[in-house]
């Protein structure tokens, strides 16, 4: 189970962080109940800001994947984010989706992408429920 | 004479086979500390390497020389051995400053991907239930031992003894005299949980490709290194138990014929605590070699922490850095962040042993 922090990447750390750890709860690494290193130890082995790591894991408290006890750290509340509006879930993929377009993809191409990411993280999913 | 002569010989070449070694031993992740490229380190480092090593040689030799000669000819500067040691580590250190200097303009950055593990260090993983009751039986009842004597103890009680057990040093029986030492393993105590501790939040930067061998490397190296601290403390309880044991032998008429235990136990530990040493320490080599060969690197730390060692990677000090304890870039092991406030609790902990002492030796 690790999160990997890329410097050069435009996300905040915290960003990295939290995307690491939804993209884990998502594959079924992390399950419900499972405990997250305490925001102290966790700045300590990436080596940033305490600040940053509660951030992170504030945002992932807001969504409703995790419940933050003070001075224990933190569990996996659910794999299951709090329910969005449909059109709020879209947006991110519109996002993305245009910056496939943007960079030249052809329609099949995308589609064949998304396709195996999608297929990539269900079985993850699948394979931590086994 | 002679024997107190390569001792010390004894102990400033194990000084400076360390200073031959450290700026190699991460290889080119940290050549005199710096991040190089493997083909500078193949060749120029080489050279570099080699011309640092002859002068770090010339070094010791002079000073050897001068230190026996001084040793031989004023027998009556008992301190100028150990002044030697400062003599020998100063200049090497600085030697060691001088070519960190010429290797810096070639460092490269690193790549700048790292990983970190979600997995939590529990102090009760690393913990051994027999071990932590030994200690706490080695340090109570000796405690409770003088205590049930303490009336029973002569006006002159003995607090030092020669290498077969006779009593050589003596000490006015007062409060002081004879819980000294018992305080003082109470106070060492201490300071191996206090690290203990601080070690398990130990900082470990992981490489973005398989981190998972990389990072068992480093657990195996970890909970290795606090095994030893714990033999360390259960043999140092021991020797010292019986010592405090011992001042209640020697002074008890009845309980005279137990004084052989004592020296029994504190050979018998002596030896073990030296042969634990060198197990765990070619342990430790050898799980750094597996590591080498399993992944190819020993050392990753992210390319903003490079810039914050000084000294060639002797000292560590990044404010931004939360970690209290980090791995060492050159030589072996974990030293402290000292931009952390916590550093400065463990370094007021570790003054008071010497005030402890001094205030032990007063009374």
């Amino acid at each position: 189970m690790f999160i990997v922090i890329d410097e050069n990447d435009r996300r905040p750390i915290y960003q990295q962080v939290a995307d690491g750890i939804r993209a884990l709860i998502a594959r079924g690494e992390l399950r419900e109940g499972a405990q997250l290193p305490p925001v102290r130890q966790l700045a300590s082995d990436l080596g940033v800001n305490l600040n940053t790591i509660a951030t992170a894991y504030r945002e992932l408290q807001s969504e409703g994947l995790i419940t933050v006890r003070h001075g224990s750290g933190a569990l996996v509340a659910s794999s299951r984010s709090v329910a969005r509006a449909e059109a709020e879930l879209r947006k991110p993929l519109r996002t993305v989706l245009t910056q496939l377009v943007l960079a030249g993809m052809a329609r099949a191409e995308i589609m064949g992408m998304v396709a195996e990411e999608l297929r990539a993280l269900l079985k993850g999913a699948k394979g931590g429920e086994q | 004479m002679l024997a107190t002569i390569l001792i010390w010989l004894l102990v400033d070449a194990v000084v400076m086979t360390s200073f031959v070694w450290m700026p190699v031993m991460r290889g080119c992740e940290a050549f005199f500390g710096v991040r190089v490229s493997e083909d500078f380190y193949r060749t120029e480092g080489r050279a570099l390497l080699s011309r640092y090593r002859f002068w770090l040689l010339m070094l010791f030799v002079e000073i050897e020389a001068i230190g026996v000669l001084v040793s031989l000819y004023r027998a009556e500067l008992p301190l100028a051995r150990i002044a030697s040691l400062p003599l020998v580590v100063l200049p090497a250190t600085i030697l060691y400053i001088l070519f960190y200097r010429q290797v810096k303009p070639f460092a490269v950055s690193d790549e700048g991907r790292f990983a970190s593990t979600l997995r939590r260090r529990r102090l009760s993983e690393y913990t051994n239930v027999y071990i932590e009751a030994a200690v706490l039986l080695l340090t109570v009842t000796p405690l409770l031992f003088l205590i049930y004597y303490y009336p029973q103890l002569p006006e002159r009680i003995p607090v030092h003894w020669d290498w077969m057990g006779r009593p050589n040093g003596w000490a006015r029986k007062s409060f002081a005299s004879v819980f000294f030492l018992s305080l003082m393993l109470v106070y060492l105590q201490g300071l191996f949980i206090l690290v203990k501790h601080g070690l398990l939040t130990v900082k470990m930067t992981l490489p973005a490709e398989r981190a998972e061998e990389y990072l068992r490397g480093k657990e195996e190296f970890l909970s290795t290194t606090l095994r030893l601290m714990d033999w360390v403390r259960v043999l140092v309880s021991l020797m010292m138990s019986a010592l405090l044991l011992n001042v209640v032998f020697t002074s008890v008429e009845h309980l005279r014929h137990l004084t052989v235990f004592v020296l029994i136990v504190d050979a018998v530990s002596t030896i073990l605590l030296i042969a634990s040493c060198a197990y765990f320490i070619v342990r430790l080599f050898k799980i750094d070699r597996k590591l080498k060969q399993a992944v190819g690197r020993v050392y990753v730390q992210r390319g903003r922490d490079a810039q914050h060692w000084y000294a060639g990677g002797l000292f560590y000090f990044n404010p931004e850095d939360p970690a209290v304890f980090v791995e060492k870039v050159v030589g072996f092991g974990y030293t402290f962040n000292m931009a952390n406030r916590w550093v400065y609790v463990y370094l007021a902990y570790m003054v008071l042993l010497p005030l402890l002492f001094s205030w032990g030796m007063t009374k």
